[in-house]
């Protein structure tokens, strides 16, 4: 599961097809990786209904801005990433996930917490390591980050920590995760 | 800032995380495409963050799939996805109920027929094989031949060659072997390079030998006999002799076998002076 090369190898003739314009490509596509996009979707938007509008609108972007992927900049796995992350950021920025301004207090925090603690079940051997390795410390900047979008100064704002520790922890908690896959 | 400072910085792990904003995304984006470093640097941290993302993978529902893919479909053209349908065909099966049997004897006839044609071919080109093969080893044998043939002339031709240059060269002396007597016609040549002090005899004229003997060239320097070699009776070409340093006649005996280490004077048959 924490392996990405299974993604990695299909995705020279994942591309090729989908350049192509080829309809079985986008259903190999969404086999491969819905379940991936809609978990991280899941973990920005929080709710079921949401994720499931944002995954389709996903998948449509990804189908119809295809011409503007380029396998020179990245990996197709980190371009259609992105498209989720991008796309379920956006929903939880616009009026319903934050009607008011910054001055509420600790609403980011207050739901990472929740979500890192009682949302997550993990059922996988992969993920309790990976979950287990990171201190809490390094796992809630990456989270913020990676799942709530804030930028490092909006993360040294909120936990109210200096933006040096904001860029330490965040490296270290990457390098850990490089090495677990390694 | 120095690359390695760069990379050191914590910035890319920051873009990795999705912590930067858009103006410092464009520049880790930047250095990536300007230092190799910078770029696998990336790599592994946009690695290490999708193997965390993958951590969080969660199947969405049956249903959602059929939706998306739905939507999906119906967004290339009708016309695309019309051509793609295969169209089904029904091809007649024939009936071979009734040619069941006759059919089955036909094919034992065959295949005995094919049996039998097989056999005798296999006969034939065996033969023919063996055949070949001792066609390759006579072959083989008379290009063996040819080449040292070949060898042979090239090396007669280049001492041809060679003989001409010395036989012509201004420092090459002829001098002339006469019978002692009178009575016999023999005659001799030899041909000695006063520079390389080569020797050349042209036996050409002498009269044939008994078996057992062989004719030996002698230069002579004040009275005393050197041996220059025995001249070779199977070949009346001009054949080179041993080098001589000095000599004021030459002179050819008539000797055992081998050559002897002095001259049997009873024996002379030509000589000259230089």
């Amino acid at each position: 599961m924490l392996d990405t090369t299974s993604h990695v190898l299909s995705e020279d003739l994942l591309v090729a097809q989908l350049r192509a314009k080829d309809q079985k490509a986008i259903s190999q596509l969404y086999h491969n990786y819905s379940a991936a996009l809609y978990g991280v979707i899941l973990r920005v938007v929080k709710q079921e209904e949401v994720a499931e509008d944002v995954l389709q609108e996903t998948f449509v972007k990804i189908w119809s801005a295809f011409s503007s992927y380029d396998e020179q900049k990245g990996r197709l796995f980190t371009w259609m990433l992105n498209i989720a992350r991008n796309l379920a950021i956006d929903k939880i920025r616009s009026k319903q996930y934050r009607v008011s301004s910054k001055t509420q207090p600790m609403e980011g925090t207050d739901t990472f917490r929740m979500v890192s603690s009682d949302e997550i079940k993990p059922d996988d051997i992969g993920v309790k390591e990976i979950t287990n390795q990171l201190i809490p410390d390094q796992k809630i900047i990456i989270d913020m980050m990676y799942f709530g979008g804030y930028t490092q100064s909006e993360v040294a704002e909120e936990l109210n920590i200096p933006l040096g520790t904001v860029k330490t922890r965040a490296r270290m908690a990457i390098k850990l995760l490089g090495k677990l896959i390694k | 800032m120095d690359t390695q400072d760069f990379i050191d910085s914590g910035v890319i792990e920051l873009y990795a995380a999705g912590g930067l904003s858009e103006p410092e995304m464009a520049e880790v984006e930047n250095q990536a495409l300007q230092h190799p470093a910078v770029k696998a640097a990336l790599e592994n941290a946009l690695r290490a963050i999708e193997a965390y993302a993958l951590t969080h993978a969660q199947t969405p529902s049956f249903k959602l799939d059929e939706q998306i893919l739905a939507t999906l479909s119906a967004r290339p053209s009708a016309e695309q996805y019309q051509e793609e349908r295969p169209v089904a065909q029904t091809i007649p099966f024939p009936d071979t109920s009734t040619q069941e049997f006759s059919f089955q004897k036909q094919w034992k006839w065959a295949a005995s027929l094919l049996l039998v044609i097989s056999a005798i071919a296999n006969i034939y080109l065996y033969r023919q094989v063996q055949e070949k093969e001792q066609e390759l080893v006579a072959s083989r044998q008379q290009t063996r031949q040819y080449v040292y043939q070949t060898n042979q002339l090239e090396q007669k031709s280049f001492q041809s060659e060679n003989l001409v240059q010395v036989l012509t060269d201004p420092q090459t002396k002829s001098i002339a072997l006469k019978a002692v007597d009178q009575k016999n016609s023999a005659s001799g040549k030899v041909f000695w390079n006063q520079e390389t002090k080569d020797v050349f005899f042209n036996p050409r004229n002498l009269p044939p030998i008994p078996a057992g003997t062989q004719y030996q060239l002698w230069a002579l320097l004040d009275g005393k006999p050197i041996d220059a070699g025995v001249i070779a009776l199977a070949n009346l070409d001009v054949q080179q002799m041993k080098a001589i340093e000095q000599a004021q006649a030459f002179a050819v005996t008539l000797e055992p076998m081998g050559g002897s280490a002095s001259p049997t004077l009873s024996n002379l048959v030509v000589s000259g002076t230089i």
